[in-house]
């Protein structure tokens, strides 16, 4: 066997190690006995369990798919609105609604929707006080309910549907709208038999997308949800390990084979759709700039519903900022005014936990997206460059952790690591490849897209000027797609700065990641410190994700 | 004859030598297992433990405590020993069993020092993942405290009692609507401003509720329109201070009297029954930390740990404060209480669905 063999091996078995054994060690875990004299032998008594309870599976279903839907259409309808109000309309404000989008990756999930809790908190919290003196009615939004839970989560995913719906918007060819409109189409006519269409492919793959990424949340479920008493399929299974004298992995196991089986059923459409986008090619090579629509009088309109997006970054953070300067939780008035200080700064930052946690972080981050991104970049080499006959398998494998939700992945690694003698359980290691395990479906479309941008041709070249395929790929390709490497590692870095819910089962003392420590903080009641935590926190991922895009824009990346 | 003589003498030195070696060795030599430490009981324990521990250079300690007495204790401790890393685990007694059970399997032994509640500390003991101890200081504890091993040694001592009762914000329910008792959680006036911590602490007072009043009363209550919050004890009082809840059955004493001493608008009252949490103190079996471990257990034990544990306003099983104690695990085996935890927690989950 030759070199690029023996390579091709070792990312095989490299992706399988990765995959294979924590989607066994879930199912394997679903089907055997836990504890007693029977212990290991098989079982189907943890289905039982949970199919006897017939009425609590169906509204755990239930919660979960109103959940989900909600979150997504209400994320898409504003996003799409939003985007829409950006690209083809002349409302002011779009800098700041973009400038927010970006900066919204910046800022870790459960951060922001703390910040929620302390303002619509149905009782307490600032904005129902404030809005109470005001309109007499309270409170006016209770946010422990599946309304105020759909409400946040979709709130979380706006940004992201903001900057993936503009991009369509950005290069439909105004062309086609304009010989609608020649052809005595009215604005609504041409907006439904053109516009709409066009726009379609990219409207449901976004909407399957934030549907199936609100199936998996953790955040929003277990900080609202469980005090709201709506379980979705997320929250249960944490409370299967964690809401229980002993915890039942089995259980866990059990419903988690339920959350995968749905997440892969929705998924399907999706291919579907993404597979047939060429079809409704909206990018050619034409240079044009969509025509922008005058809305006149109703500009300003526009241009406030676009402050909106920066709008609701701020406001958990403005919250955040109150709570982190008051010794407990008070409303703003003269007296509070008195009680402000950095206090909850200072003990913050003196707990040697708190701090090793950021250290942590950055540690386990970087060597997730490291690692990741030079897994993925070899696979893809491999599946767009070679002829090897079985390369296929690479891309399938690297695919799988997709029907993994965080929690998911949480517990199969969990249990991997509890049963095989690698003795990486109690180590930030375990965070680390449960991270990468997780993220390599995204490291491989990252390198997958930027190889497909580089043309055989170059490396054939060198080829016949005598240099082996390995030396053409390190030579020409790696130089040429680093940039899109660089990206998919900025992405993945970011996104495991702020990944909670896979890390949550697997930390250990001296293993806490910064989501960890801020769910640590919420849950032993440390409101003022949390906050304080907080904010220094999003302002660190903030300013990397400036950098980033800076770095980005330079090398004209896509992020 | 010179010569003999020095012969004579070296001979005799050899024997004298080797005759009492032995005998320094056997008075010198120093307790250095796990298993010796946590027994040894000479007067230079603490210096001997210390010495030990700073080489060890940290300690992994797991706490069900809450609030500020845990840091306090860590505090305290680094000041009082410096050059020994403290690394605590904070969680509820539910975490850290399942922290536990998870180490074991992996055979992967983190914890040195453990502070939690019976059940915990009980299924601990069965799974033989405890090291018995004794130490001078136990002498003052009294006995019912202390759980015996039957060999004058014991698996852990009770550290401190945490009572579970109703909290109230002042400000949110009128005098007149204070329960008194859990017969008065159904007050018309109380719909709607209950919450329940869904931690251990929840679960405890469902099985208070349970014995004391029957599965009806749950139900009835439901209609009450109960919150549940996935956060400690503690956490849901910084809820009730807020206002955001009016009032919970599910708050230590303890936590509630730091926080209206610091000014909080909340009072705190025992119900008929208060179920109670000994948190009891021991050492991990396979404590990777040897003399940390059983110097860490000795401080939180012994007067330094006691006194923090006091000011945080813990209760000692030795004391009377005029209300009738509860305990729920008493006279359940692990597997019973496993059982019967998690009917209360299914009950508990069914209280707070809407």
């Amino acid at each position: 066997m030759d070199s690029t063999r023996w390579l091709f091996v070792f990312v095989l078995l490299a992706l399988a190690y990765l995959v294979i054994p924590p989607l066994f060690f879930i199912l394997y875990t679903s089907f055997v006995e836990e504890r007693g004299a029977a212990a290991g032998t098989f079982t189907l008594a943890h289905f039982a369990n949970i199919v006897g309870s017939l009425s609590e599976v169906r509204t755990l279903l239930w919660n979960s798919l109103i959940f989900s839907v909600g979150s997504a259409g209400c994320a898409l309808g504003v996003g799409t609105l939003l985007a829409w109000l950006a690209e083809r309309t002349n409302a002011p404000f779009r800098t700041m609604a973009y400038v927010s989008a970006y900066l919204s990756f910046g800022i870790p999930g459960i951060v922001k929707v703390i910040g929620w809790i302390l303002l619509f908190g149905p009782k307490a919290g600032i904005l129902n006080v404030a809005a109470a003196a005001l309109t007499g009615v309270f409170p006016i939004f209770n946010l422990f309910s599946m309304p105020g839970m759909i409400l946040i989560e979709g709130l979380l995913w706006t940004p992201v549907v903001f900057l993936l719906m503009a991009t369509p918007f950005r290069s439909m060819d105004p062309s086609l709208e304009d010989s609608a409109a020649v052809f005595g189409g009215s604005g609504w006519q041409v907006f439904k038999r053109v516009t709409l269409p066009l726009a379609l492919p990219s409207v449901l793959a976004v909407l399957i997308l934030t549907f199936v990424r609100s199936l998996e949340a953790f955040e929003i479920p277990a900080l609202i949800g469980i005090p709201a008493g709506i379980d979705v399929l997320t929250t249960q299974i944490y409370l299967q390990i964690r809401g229980g004298f002993l915890p039942k992995y089995g259980e866990a196991s059990a419903y988690s084979i339920l959350l995968m089986a749905l997440v892969g059923l929705s998924l399907i459409p999706y291919y579907r759709v993404t597979r047939h986008t060429h079809k409704f090619t909206t990018v050619t090579g034409k240079g044009f700039r969509p025509r922008r629509i005058d809305l006149a009088s109703w500009r300003w309109l526009g241009g406030f519903l676009l402050l909106l997006l920066p709008l609701v970054q701020v406001l958990p953070l403005g919250a955040l900022m109150w709570a982190s300067l008051l010794p407990f939780a008070k409303q703003p008035s003269a007296e509070a005014l008195a009680l402000l200080s950095l206090r909850n700064y200072a003990t913050a930052f003196a707990d040697n936990t708190i701090v090793g946690s950021i250290l942590n972080s950055l540690m386990v981050s970087l060597a997730a997206a490291t690692g990741t991104v030079l897994a993925t970049f070899v696979a893809s080499w491999f599946v767009v460059r070679t002829t090897i006959r079985s390369r296929w398998t690479l891309d399938q494998l690297a695919m799988v952790p997709l029907v993994f939700p965080g929690i998911v992945m949480g517990v199969a690694v969990l249990k991997m690591y509890l049963a095989i003698p690698l003795p990486i359980y109690g180590t930030i290691w375990i965070i680390v490849i449960a991270f990468m395990a997780r993220y390599l479906p995204y490291g491989m479309r990252f390198s997958h897209a930027g190889l497909l941008g580089i043309h055989r041709e170059l490396e054939e070249s060198a080829e016949v000027c005598g240099a082996t395929r390995v030396q053409a790929a390190r030579n020409i390709v790696i130089p040429l797609i680093l940039p899109a490497l660089f990206a998919g590692w900025i992405y993945i870095f970011l996104v495991t700065i702020r990944e909670l819910s896979v890390a949550l089962l697997l930390y250990s003392p001296g293993s806490q990641v910064i989501s960890v420590t801020i769910w640590e903080l919420w849950e032993n009641g440390h409101v003022g410190e949390l906050a304080a935590f907080s904010l220094v926190i999003t302002s660190g991922t903030v300013l990397l994700a400036i950098i980033f895009q800076r770095l980005a824009q330079r090398y004209s990346l896509q992020v | 004859m010179k010569k003999k003589t020095t012969k004579a003498l070296l001979w005799a030195a050899v024997l004298v030598f080797l005759g009492v070696l032995p005998n320094a060795w056997g008075q010198g030599r120093k307790p250095a297992s796990l298993a010796e430490l946590a027994v040894y009981s000479g007067a230079d324990r603490e210096q001997l433990l210390a010495a030990g521990a700073k080489a060890e250079g940290k300690v992994v300690w797991y706490t069900s405590l809450a609030g500020g007495s845990f840091k306090e204790i860590i505090k305290a401790f680094g000041a009082k020993y410096s050059g020994i890393t403290v690394e605590t685990y904070r969680g509820s007694s539910k975490d850290i069993m399942a922290k536990v059970l998870a180490e074991t399997q992996a055979k992967r032994y983190l914890v040195d020092s453990i502070e939690s509640t019976p059940p915990v500390l009980k299924a601990m003991r069965d799974s033989k993942l405890l090291t018995p101890f004794n130490a001078p200081y136990l002498g003052k504890y009294p006995e019912q405290s202390k759980e015996k091993t039957g060999k004058g040694l014991f698996f852990w001592a009770s550290a401190r009692e945490s009572y579970i009762g109703l909290a109230y914000n002042k400000n949110s329910i009128p005098p007149a609507a204070v329960p008194k008792s859990y017969e008065d959680l159904l007050k018309p006036e109380l719909k709607g401003k209950l919450g329940f911590a869904t931690s251990d602490t929840g679960t405890r007072v469902i099985a208070a509720l349970l014995k004391f009043k029957g599965e009806d009363f749950i139900n009835k209550l439901k209609k009450q329109n109960i919150s549940l919050f996935a956060i400690s004890g503690r956490a849901l009082l910084d809820v009730v201070i807020s206002g955001e809840v009016g009032a919970s059955p599910t708050i230590f004493r303890n936590h509630a009297l730091v926080s209206i001493e610091q000014g909080a608008p909340v009072a705190w009252a025992p119900m008929e029954v208060v179920p109670t949490n000994a948190g009891g103190a021991a050492l991990a079996a396979y404590a990777p930390h040897p003399h940390a471990a059983v110097l860490l257990t000795d401080f939180i034990l012994g007067p330094d740990g006691q006194r923090i544990l006091e000011e945080f306003e813990y209760g000692s099983a030795s004391k009377d404060y005029g209300f009738k104690r509860w305990y729920p695990e008493e006279g359940l085996t692990t597997e019973q209480y496993e059982n019967a935890s998690t009917r209360w927690d299914k009950l508990l989950r069914e209280l707070g669905r809407k």
